[in-house]
């Protein structure tokens, strides 16, 4: 059995409390939501705080409910429960569909939603045992200065793996991250940025609250679809999230599109806004699925063959548009 | 470090040369404070409740709920087995709602409800999911049974009535390595009050012909009786259907063990005492190890043992060992070798030492490729010829091939003239097909805890082989053999990885002997892929000549293959037995690479071979415009034409066919659709071994109880069960329960290994004549209480009775009128009647697929698995081992695969996220047919399955992907990729 580092546990009831322990401890803390990717990553010594926040017992994360024309979400929302609630589920079914996906069930009813958008990125030359890090002469992540993925590479290429991001940004969600300096409210496409290594703006000493997520006014379809090799326990090798608000007549008022699992962060799909206004039908699904696959270049950042990745994408668009656009209850 | 003056202080052993130079003993009184030392954090205590009571318990923040719970608690029935996430075998209800034991901190848990395995029944009522997995066999070697109790348990809480796909979801995230998910499915439904569907045909149930001479042929088709047994040997037996117990499909005896938690694997052995080991292991390939510094690991407090390594057991061995001579220490030779290892008070410390051993190494130049290996330029592994001695139950290489560079081989084997073979031929095919290398991946990693004392040494070892584990160390340490006691009682999987003690165990010895204090030695999951044993890789070019009609003119096979530093890496017997034909050859070459060692894995060879083979044939099927399995039936005959293993695969060529519904196979590539379907036929072979190594004591004790003594270990096929069963037959006995094995350690007589399903081949047969002896000594103790002799005696139902009379008196009561305290009996393996004749068993699997094209996803939908295995004693476990044949070929066909990084040479998927094992939603619908099948050689005539259901799975899957397809995957594993690229080259 791998061991963990010490560190010092603490288990605030509030968030107040919360934030006070992060004001005194900040850069040497961790925060730690359901541990299934923390725990692993420090018996690996990628982290080794000398501080621990456990936000389990603090009830005001727990909650999830409609306020102010949103459905909030509460940070230490369980990926399980997240998957079960019926709102979400008949609102917004590719969010359902994303946390039920994520890994398997014991570790959906430990994850938190706010601990899968703070998810560490992956990569094959970083999940690893400390003795094996060591090994390769670490990495630009963690403790080295070369990248093994991108011979020459500055920039950390390790994936981003939440199933929950790209279905959230294809949502248009918010975060509310708060710290002891204050509060602030981040469209999600202004929290994660392209660097692997810190692939959030999240300061040390700031914790996710709550995500919310507009409700829709018209009618709004949504679709998730994920690759991975076995079908289940899997890191995604690439995901699929679109969302699009529909007339009437069927044509797309606008339409959002992330790619993930591929980067460091998920792409939301660019130059597809001459679509807006016209029929989902196939060629323009065909077409979502090319300006998908120009802009995303997979790399050899986890064991599965890039090349396979990329060819996905179109597949995968137009899966999961026609997951979204088909009748009845997804 | 070392003062050759403390080996003075070694217990026993008067007159034994210790060739390690370099154990320490540390009296923590000499140690001084630590450098580099991890500060310890406090510890809290928390109060929580477990399985219903109150406790408290003082943790370190850093104590995971899995490490509370086995290493302060003693609740063992927890497992760790991939340490991150990814495998739920630690799964504990926390307040009703699985989690995992290994993610989950202690201190987290503050208040809170948590149930493990050893609390879900109420007392002796075990929980309706318990009760289910023991009556359907969902547990083969029962590591991963505890957290799939769970896992089930906590489903039933949530939904009454689950579906097959609810219980398939529930357990999504649980790993099981033998193979037991459609049967944890099965014991879903039953556990909520559904009915399971059927899936277990016994072929027939005939009665066999009249005579006392032992039964030859198949049961419903050829069944006849032959000779009498020898003298000496007890009467034959009728077939299964005349028996009571035997060939009954009958719930695993050491059942509730697995479902409670309570079965005790080395993993979980915890002694007073006992210390905690850690490996330091070559961060480098090839590398010399310059010099070692233990001393600032030595002074670490707690650390009670430093112990450098100074031979390897694992590989090939230098056939001049001058060439090394010399070096102080063993050359590395894969990334990942042992150099040292430490013992310390807690597993925290051990670690924390293993890091401060510095090690200077000199590296050298390596090659973890297969074809780089085989240059003329490339790094040789070993810098002269090798040989590989037949150490710990591996039959080793044969002897004195040449060897040019990194190139052992070729390894010839031939009849006929297979150049005059092909010249005649109307018909020329050939292949070229890889395979890739394949982790064995037990759940319970290998592990010993060793226990050194001035009377002898015992280690308890995660071994197939407690025989074979034994002779290892007591050769090592110059120890009689006597002196040295293997336990090994339950055992999380081996696959034939597992037939010593090995490097670490020795490691783990000379710690105990250090520190006069029981080691525990276990892998760590990294540590498990990386050096504890591999399928190896293989290149194979087939060629095959054929008359118009199908038969073979020639056949050739050569390949070369590499087992890292291993030989070992042929494609077995397979092409040379199978199919009729007057000229063969085959010519096999191991190729060493800088990786971890090759070990035997279930039907070592024959997987690899088969993959090759029985896609030729299958192609050959095409060209001639024929059936595939017409062909077969075709091909596979030989000289005999009653020979028994051919005529068993006729009959399981029409069942099967039957049952899978073979005629509604279409023309290769002719599914319109983008999802499309294929299906596709492939046939087994594997010999029949004896192990003369089997023999066992039968007792009967005066209170009426049954005992059976022997050294051989239940791996997880039953082994235990069958035994009893056996027994219990011929006693006479109520049911297997009523036999009490005592198994699986050294202080009884020597058994077989368990492996190369030659388990019960070797001991069945003991069981029953061992038992036979003992039924004459009861009966001729107790004869004088009925007033007749002891023939006119019999034992039925729990009952001795006088022959002819309906009723009789319970064996317990007759027992108690012995003479004796206790009548033994030993029995010890002779050679099969007539000899040990060359036969063997099989099988032939049908598969269905399905392909995305767009995807290159395959998936493999169903399996229909027909198989012989002699006399199956027990159907239910036959069958369980059946299911695991198929899910290992699956996972070998479609996700495992070896990946080492041809940079530092390391493997980059050392982990069970990454190192994919096949999961329970990727597992078809399996359906077993199995026949009886008597060749008349033993008084039992059993069998081993284990190796012969892994053989035709891969095979039938690529033969399924071609007749879904049309275009043929030669290369394994048939990733989405491979298959993409496959339709692409076809359509180009």
């Amino acid at each position: 059995m791998l061991t963990l580092p010490p560190f010092q546990f603490h288990s605030p009831k509030s968030v107040a409390e919360a934030l006070t322990l992060l004001e005194a401890h900040g850069a040497k803390a961790k925060l730690h939501a359901g541990g299934t990717d923390l725990v692993p990553n420090m018996k690996h010594r990628l982290f080794t705080p000398e501080h621990v926040i456990g936000l389990r017992d603090v009830a005001e994360l727990h909650r999830i409910g409609e306020r102010d024309g949103a459905l909030a979400i509460g940070s230490m929302v369980t990926l399980a429960d997240l998957a079960r609630d019926e709102r979400v589920r008949a609102i917004f079914p590719s969010l359902s569909s994303a946390a039920a996906q994520v890994a398997g069930p014991q570790l959906r009813e430990m994850g938190t939603l706010g601990g899968n958008l703070a998810l560490d990125t992956r990569c094959v030359y970083y999940n690893q045992t400390y003795f094996w890090r060591k090994a390769l002469g670490y990495c630009l992540k963690k403790d080295g200065t070369v990248c093994h993925v991108v011979k020459g590479g500055q920039k950390c290429v390790a994936a981003a793996s939440n199933d929950t991001a790209p279905v959230l940004l294809s949502l248009g969600a918010t975060v509310r991250l708060q710290s002891p300096r204050g509060s602030r409210e981040l469209p999600l496409d202004q929290f994660y940025v392209a660097d692997g290594i810190r692939n959030t703006v999240l300061e040390p000493d700031e914790l996710i609250t709550e995500v919310r997520v507009l409700l829709p006014q018209g009618r709004l379809v949504t679709g998730y679809q994920k690759l991975r090799l076995r079908a289940s326990i899997d890191y995604p090798a690439l995901t699929v999230a679109v969302a699009a608000w529909l007339e009437k007549d069927g044509t797309a008022q606008w339409i959002r599109m992330v790619i993930s699992a591929l980067g460091a962060r998920p792409h939301a799909v660019k130059r597809i806004e001459h679509l807006f206004g016209k029929p989902l039908d196939a060629a323009a699904i065909d077409e979502l699925g090319q300006a998908a696959y120009k802009q995303c270049h997979p790399l050899t950042n986890i064991n599965v063959d890039p090349g396979w990745r990329r060819l996905m994408i179109p597949v995968f668009v137009r899966r999961a548009w026609q997951q979204a656009l088909a009748p009845g209850p997804q | 470090m070392s003062d050759p003056s403390q080996l003075s202080r070694r217990g026993f052993l008067g007159g034994a040369s210790v060739t390690a130079a370099t154990s320490a003993l540390l009296d923590s009184a000499a140690a001084h404070a630590a450098s580099g030392a991890e500060p310890v954090s406090g510890a809290t205590p928390i109060t929580l409740t477990l399985n219903g009571a109150k406790k408290t318990l003082t943790v370190e923040p850093r104590t995971t709920l899995a490490a509370a719970l086995r290493d302060s608690l003693g609740l063992t029935g927890t497992k760790v087995v991939c340490d991150r996430g990814a495998c739920s075998a630690c799964t504990v209800h926390v307040d009703g709602t699985p989690m995992l034991g290994c993610t989950l901190l202690a201190i987290e848990l503050e208040g809170r409800k948590i149930v493990t395995i050893e609390g879900l029944a109420k007392g002796d009522a075990l929980h309706p999911v318990q009760q289910a997995f023991i009556e359907q066999d969902a547990m083969q070697c029962g590591f991963c049974t505890p957290g799939m109790v769970m896992s089930c348990a906590g489903l039933l809480t949530k939904n009454k009535k689950p579906t097959e796909a609810d219980a398939r979801d529930a357990i999504a995230g649980n790993l099981c390595r033998c193979g037991t998910y459609p049967k944890v499915v099965a014991a879903v439904l039953q556990a909520s009050g559904q009915k399971p569907p059927p899936t277990l045909e016994l072929a027939s149930t005939a009665l066999a012909p009249d005579g006392q001479g032992r039964l030859l042929g198949v049961v419903g088709t050829s069944l006849s009786r032959g000779e009498a047994p020898p003298a000496g040997e007890p009467q034959a037996w009728g077939t299964n259907a005349q028996l009571r117990l035997v060939g009954k499909p009958t719930p695993r005896i050491d059942g509730r063990q697995k479902v409670t938690g309570a079965a005790r694997y080395t993993a979980d052995v915890r002694l007073p005492g006992m210390l905690y080991a850690r490996r330091v292991v070559s961060v480098h390939p090839h590398a010399k190890v310059k010099s070692i510094d233990t001393s600032a690991a030595e002074a670490l407090p707690g650390v009670k043992a430093v112990h450098v390594v100074e031979r390897t057991l694992e590989g090939a061995k230098l056939r001049d060992p001058s060439q090394v001579k010399g070096e102080r220490y063993p050359t590395i030779r894969y990334a990942g070798q042992a150099v040292a290892a430490v013992a310390a008070t807690t597993p925290e410390l051990a670690d924390q030492a293993a890091r401060l051993v510095k090690v200077e190494y000199e590296p050298l130049p390596f090659t973890v490729d297969l074809e780089e290996a085989r240059g003329a330029s490339a790094p040789l592994v070993f810098p002269g010829p090798t040989e590989q001695p037949p150490t710990a139950g591996g039959g080793g290489a044969p002897k004195g091939l040449p060897q040019k560079g990194n190139v052992r081989g070729p390894d010839v084997k031939s009849r006929g003239d297979v150049k005059k073979g092909l010249a005649e031929a109307k018909l020329k095919l050939s292949g070229d097909y890889r395979t890739q290398v394949q982790t064995h991946t037990p759940l319970e990693a290998h592990g010993v805890v060793a226990d050194w004392r001035d009377d002898g040494l015992t280690v308890y070892v995660s071994t197939q082989s407690t025989a074979s584990a034994r002779n290892e160390l007591a050769t090592v340490f110059e120890l009689d053999a006597g002196k040295v006691r293997i336990i090994s009682e339950f055992m999380g999987g081996g696959f034939g990885a597992k037939f010593g003690a090995g490097t670490y165990g020795v490691l783990a010895t000379h710690l105990s002997r250090a520190a006069k204090a029981p080691v525990r030695l276990v892998l760590d999951r990294e540590e498990e892929h990386v050096s504890a044993g591999n399928r190896p890789a293989t290149v194979q070019h087939l060629e095959l000549g054929a008359t118009e009609n199908g038969t073979l003119t020639a056949l050739s096979v050569q390949s070369y293959g590499t087992g890292g530093v291993s030989t070992g890496s042929g494609a077995g017997f397979f092409a040379e037995r199978l199919y009729a034909t007057p000229n063969f050859r085959s010519e096999h070459s191991d190729v060493f690479t800088h990786a971890g060692p090759a070990a035997a894995f279930r039907a070592p060879g024959n997987v690899q071979g088969a993959f090759a083979l029985e896609q030729l044939i299958d192609e050959l099927a095409e060209k001639l415009g024929v059936d595939p399995l017409e062909l077969r039936e075709r091909l596979d005959v030989g000289e005999d034409p009653r020979d028994p293993q051919r005529e068993a695969r006729r009959l399981e060529r029409k069942l099967g066919a039957e049952r899978f519904g073979w005629a509604r196979r279409k023309a290769p590539g002719s599914d319109g659709a983008v999802v499309k379907r294929g299906v596709g036929v492939a046939q087994s072979l594997w010999g029949r071994f004896v192990d003369m190594d089997s023999s066992c004591d039968v007792r009967i004790n005066r209170d009426g109880s049954v005992e059976l003594l022997s050294s051989v270990m239940d791996i997880g096929t039953g082994t235990r069960t069958a035994l009893a069963l056996v027994v219990a037959e011929e006693l006479g006995l109520a049911s297997a329960a009523d036999v009490t094995l005592r198994i699986g350690d050294t202080h009884h007589p020597v058994g077989p290994s368990s492996g190369g399903s030659k388990t019960l081949v070797g001991v069945a047969s003991v069981a029953r004549n061992a038992a036979a002896d003992a039924r004459q000594q009861f009966l001729a103790e107790v004869a004088g209480g009925f007033g007749v002799p002891a023939t006119a005696l019999e034992l039925v139902n729990g009952e001795v009775r006088k022959q002819g009379e309906p009723k009789g008196k319970p064996f317990k009561k007759v027992a108690a009128g012995m003479k004796r305290e206790q009548l033994t009996a030993h029995a010890q393996r002779k050679d099969d009647y007539g000899g040990n004749p060359k036969s063997g068993y099989g099988g032939v699997q049908f598969a269905e697929v399905s392909v995305d094209t767009e995807t290159g996803v395959v998936k493999v939908e169903r399996v229909v698995a027909v198989h012989d295995c002699g006399r199956p004693l027990n159907p239910l476990a036959v069958q369980s081992q059946v299911n695991g044949g198929v899910i290992h070929g699956i996972s070998f066909a479609l996700f495992e695969e070896r990946r080492l990084d041809p940079r530092s040479g390391r493997m980059l998927n050392a982990n069970l996220d990454q190192y994919k094992v096949l999961g329970s939603r990727d597992t078809p619908h399996i359906e077993t047919v199995l026949l009886e099948h008597y060749q008349g050689l033993t008084s039992v005539d059993a069998n081993g399955i284990g190796e012969p259901a892994n053989i035709a799975t891969a095979a039938a899957v690529a033969n399924a992907v071609y007749n879904a397809v049309g275009v043929r995957l030669r290369e394994l594993p048939m990733t989405p990729r491979a298959v993409l690229t496959a339709l692409k080259g076809a359509r180009s």
